[in-house]
């Protein structure tokens, strides 16, 4: 019954039926080029969008930033809003938008270091958008978890007595021979306390307790903590000298830098995989825009 | 026809070679492409009319029509899967280990859970480089010379790591060391500024997305004294593309519907 129906298509009226394709695929072409015209961006717009609450001078206002302002400035949601909430927002709003467009037109960002601030920082996320909105594979994450693998250990601790004479010490042998006894009762196991008071030595308070190394190396100065960071536990360096005198260090603890796992190290490592992404894809984009800007620079500065 | 070319047909052919037959073949294959065509206009037309419903109901009013939250959820779930199962889990579970945070609960690291808030969340992500992105503090690296980059935090020395430790188990009600805890809330009080993200009751604060320290929900690790320890030392600041640049608008609210749905 259905097929005996579509006689208009039947294969004995030839001419019925092209007529009729032709015209069903002339239409359907139609409203495909039709659609296309009137959706494409940039077009002319006179029907509003679903996602937008307004268009002004064809620039949206998005509907869920009406909502979020709403909530943010009165407090409610939007269809708990009262009808004067909804008009207010919506015409400051519109106000902005339409002081934007004027701002632009009069060319105040290019004068306002504010304005001019803000489009630099636009720009660059605007370049970095696929760097800041793909997600790297596990592998890519892995391999610049190895290539950097550096930058992913531990931060080395130590606890070190930094022991000083506790009266000045003559450059004499007598005062060296001292130093050099302490050194050696503190080898032999002897207990701190008894050869500082023994020979006369006291801890110069810059170390106090477990210290990061970074901590260290500002406390102890660069020569001491060169010496300190190749220290074993238990260890007692030889007299050494620094720009504030004689020093004998005592390691009690030096856990130094270990190498983090990668799982340990992943949310760190996946951070900075993106950010150096970003960097390297705003790199690009300024040296493109150098390459093709008509620049010329004052003799002096060449 | 057959005899004149001397070959011999199979069966089908010879019966299509029945003019009667072959004009029924064809305006059956014609019938059928145009229902297929009328079937997939009819489709992209409901389509197009629920996704200009679903962009143009208030966020709040959605959860109340059973239709719209269908169509959301239907529509949202392969994109879910293309998009965000890497990170958040097909299940919406999240993973800890990354940072990601579960989807299904009704804890919200950012704003309340409504759909509005989620739809935010989505369309300009977490520290995306968006500049409407949440994106207003992160997880300082206490271990670290600098250990903040938007202000200046002093760093602290592994014994206070260790006492802020004991002062969050004891804020959550597991076993501690007193002496220690009492110092490590000096120090989150104090020169850690803990406070300043975390709140002094420890409840977290979901408009920077700094978590609830209270409760048993973590956010990275398991809570444990090591992951702990790591969170500190190490700092976080996990991130969340920008999907309203890469989504139709459509698509990222009925993901938001979809996550809002799935959280209940």
């Amino acid at each position: 019954v259905f097929l005996s129906k579509l006689k208009y298509l039947s294969w004995d009226q030839r001419p019925r039926r092209s007529l009729l394709i032709g015209a069903i695929g002339a239409a359907l072409g139609l409203a495909i080029a039709g659609f296309g015209l009137f959706t494409a961006a940039g077009t002319q717009r006179r029907a509003l969008p679903p996602e937008d609450i307004a268009l002004a001078n064809q620039h949206p206002i998005l509907r869920s930033d009406y909502e979020a302002q709403m909530l943010a400035r009165f407090n409610v949601t939007a269809t708990a809003a009262t009808p004067e909430q909804r008009r207010q927002l919506l015409d400051d709003m519109l106000r902005e938008e339409l002081f934007v467009q004027r701002a632009l037109e009069l060319d105040e960002p290019s004068i306002d270091p504010d304005a001019r601030a803000a489009l630099v920082a636009a720009v660059q996320q605007q370049v970095a958008v696929d760097a800041t909105s793909s997600i790297p594979a596990e592998a890519q994450l892995r391999q610049y978890y190895q290539q950097h693998s550096g930058k992913y250990s531990t931060v080395g601790v130590m606890t070190l007595a930094d022991l000083i004479p506790a009266a000045a010490l003559g450059g004499d042998a007598a005062g060296m021979g001292r130093l050099n006894g302490a050194v050696n009762a503190l080898r032999q196991g002897q207990s701190l306390a008894r050869v500082m008071a023994e020979y006369g030595l006291r801890e110069s308070g810059k170390m106090n307790g477990e210290q990061l190394y970074f901590a260290a190396q500002i406390n102890l100065g660069e020569i001491l903590f060169a010496t300190a960071q190749r220290m074993s536990d238990a260890e007692v360096s030889a007299p050494l000298t620094a720009s504030d005198g004689w020093h004998i260090l005592v390691m009690l603890k030096n856990a130094r830098p270990q190498q983090r796992a990668f799982g340990a190290a992943r949310s760190q490592v996946y951070n900075d995989y993106k950010s150096d992404l970003e960097a390297q894809m705003q790199r690009s984009e300024y040296q493109y825009l150098r390459d093709r800007a008509d620049i010329i620079i004052a003799p002096e500065l060449r | 026809m057959a005899q004149r070319s001397g070959i011999e047909r199979p069966p089908a052919a010879r019966w299509l070679v029945n003019k009667r037959h072959r004009d029924r073949v064809f305006t059956l294959l014609g019938a059928v492409c145009l229902l297929s065509l009328l079937a997939i206009g009819l489709r992209a037309g409901y389509i197009s009319r629920m996704n200009a419903r679903l962009l143009r109901s208030w966020t709040d009013d959605i959860p109340r029509s059973a239709g719209l939250l269908r169509f959301a959820v239907g529509r949202a779930q392969p994109i879910y899967r293309m998009h965000c199962a890497g990170c958040h889990g097909t299940d919406l579970a999240g993973n800890r280990q990354i940072g990601a945070p579960s989807l299904r609960g009704h804890y919200w690291l950012y704003g309340n859970g409504t759909i509005g808030d989620i739809e935010q969340t989505l369309l300009y992500g977490i520290r995306s480089g968006h500049h409407k992105a949440h994106s207003l503090a992160d997880m300082p690296a206490f271990a670290t010379a600098r250990p903040y980059a938007r202000y200046a935090l002093s760093s602290l020395t592994p014994g206070e790591v260790d006492d802020v430790i004991q002062f969050l188990r004891l804020a959550e009600q597991r076993p501690a060391d007193a002496d220690a805890a009492r110092r490590g809330y000096a120090v989150y009080n104090g020169k850690a500024q803990c406070y300043d993200c975390h709140t002094s009751d420890l409840r977290g604060d979901n408009y920077i997305g700094a978590p609830n320290l209270r409760d048993d929900k973590w956010l990275y690790g398991d809570g444990s004294d090591e992951s702990l320890r790591a969170s500190i030392e190490y700092g976080r600041a996990g991130s969340c593309p920008a999907w309203g640049s890469i989504l139709s608008r459509a698509a990222v609210r009925a993901l938001a519907v979809y996550i809002y749905s799935s959280s209940r």
